[in-house]
């Protein structure tokens, strides 16, 4: 098989030579690594252009990630069997393409495999976001299939986006048409009757958004995404667990509110009591907290300690029930008004922040997280979890 | 006559309020006992092999 490692990226300066690295270090070696400059004002590309690979830049692109993939697919993917996408600020361990080669030979039914991500770092909102991802990663791995390729970490069979790229409108196989590009490929491999899966091989270390305004920025523009795909969609046998997680997600923004406003009209009213009934749900709540953060990789005693205070993970959900909300918001605010704000140009705002980054800081927060708890295989000067 | 009246309305509102109160916690103890459920089987079920 031949595999062509496809990695898109705007001003990564300070990563885009650790995601390298990585990539050469692969027990199976990839047969080309392209890398993307897309739009970069920093050393992005004559960083990439320093190592024994293929590095490009786009020329007039305006379609931001997809525009880069579909450019560098079409100058150097075009003859592959396997095309992985890699986000410029991600690790993959040294087997990884060798697993997912054996996945592809293993079942000709499967059209794309996400690697189980894994956020690095050990600030607070870090952690909450690594045990998201480890619950969504549970999930995908209990169902056998998944709804998203992770743009950040995946394998897609090629002829699958050969198909896509002869679809009207597109220049390539990644459509303008969708904010959230992974989602919208992910519908379009599962349309074709191939199976999407997450990777129970495949791991890949990336960062994780470390401000609130950085999160909120880089949830809206998928969940944006998300919700104008899902319409231009429908409802259909493959959308129906997306559109029932839209429906509990919006539930759960109202039942927070109510609860709230229930809580309060019943202190002014004097009628608030608080039985001792009410603690047992919040016992079960903690336990399972805590039973999943046992789960999560290269965990530590304050993961746990977070699962075990409850609060932050509450908080957590008002966040994520506020980006539910303005969401869903932003797109029928769009639909009457017939603007829409541009998602992508958050997303490299907030990125570009990180240029000032020094160089290095991705594979320090790697060596430290993975080497800290990791009781499997030495890697990389690091020790790795399956 | 007119404190009677405002005596009157204003016990109706309480009674009224107190009404939807009673209403919201029957709500909000289906919903708990839902997400109960739904955290309870999670605690029951193998984790599996894999690690997320």
């Amino acid at each position: 098989m031949k595999v062509v490692a496809l990695v898109a990226a705007h001003n990564e300066e300070a990563s885009v030579g650790t995601t390298i690295d990585a990539l050469l270090r692969q027990t199976r070696p990839i047969d080309d690594i392209v890398v993307i400059s897309d739009n970069s004002t920093d050393r992005t590309f004559e960083i990439a252009h320093s190592y024994p690979i293929t590095a490009t830049r786009t020329e007039g692109n305006t379609h931001r990630k997809a525009g880069a993939l579909n450019a560098g697919w079409t100058d150097f993917g075009q003859d592959a069997d396997i095309i992985l996408c890699i986000d410029a600020d991600t690790i993959l361990p040294p087997g990884a393409v060798a697993s997912w080669e054996q996945e592809f030979e293993r079942d000709s039914g499967l059209g794309g495999s996400s690697a189980k991500l894994t956020m690095l770092g050990t600030e607070f909102l870090v952690r909450l976001q690594r045990a998201e991802f480890a619950r969504w990663t549970d999930t995908g791995l209990r169902r056998g299939w998944t709804s998203v390729l992770a743009g950040t970490a995946c394998a897609i069979r090629n002829d699958l986006l050969h198909e896509f790229s002869r679809l009207a409108g597109r220049q390539g196989p990644w459509t303008y048409d969708s904010i959230v590009e992974d989602f919208e490929i992910t519908y379009r491999i599962r349309e074709l009757g191939y199976r999407c899966h997450v990777s129970p091989e495949v791991r890949a270390y990336t960062e994780a958004m470390t401000t609130r305004k950085a999160l909120w920025g880089q949830r809206m523009k998928w969940q944006v995404g998300t919700v104008e795909d899902l319409l231009r969609f429908g409802f259909n046998k493959l959308t129906r667990v997306d559109w029932c997680q839209q429906v509990v997600g919006l539930l759960a923004a109202v039942v927070r509110v109510m609860w709230v406003w229930t809580m309060v009209l019943a202190m002014v009213l004097g009628l608030f009591r608080l039985d001792p009934i009410w603690l047992l749900p919040s016992l079960v709540f903690i336990a399972n907290d805590v039973k999943q953060s046992l789960r999560i990789p290269h965990r530590d005693k304050w993961d746990v300690v977070i699962a075990a205070a409850l609060l932050p993970q509450e908080i957590f959900a008002w966040i994520r029930a506020g980006w539910f909300t303005a969401s869903w918001f932003s797109v029928l605010k769009s639909k009457v008004t017939g603007r829409s704000k541009d998602y992508w140009s958050v997303q490299y705002e907030l990125e570009d922040k990180k240029a000032g980054r020094p160089a290095g800081t991705l594979q320090e927060n790697y060596a430290l997280q993975v080497s800290k708890i990791g009781r499997h295989q030495r890697v990389m000067g690091a020790r790795h979890v399956r | 006559m007119y404190g009677n009246v405002g005596s009157v309305s204003a016990g109706s509102g309480v009674a009224l309020a107190a009404t939807g109160l009673h209403t919201a916690w029957l709500f909000f103890a289906a919903v708990t006992l839902i997400f109960m459920g739904v955290a309870l089987r999670s605690l029951a079920r193998h984790g599996g092999k894999v690690r997320p």
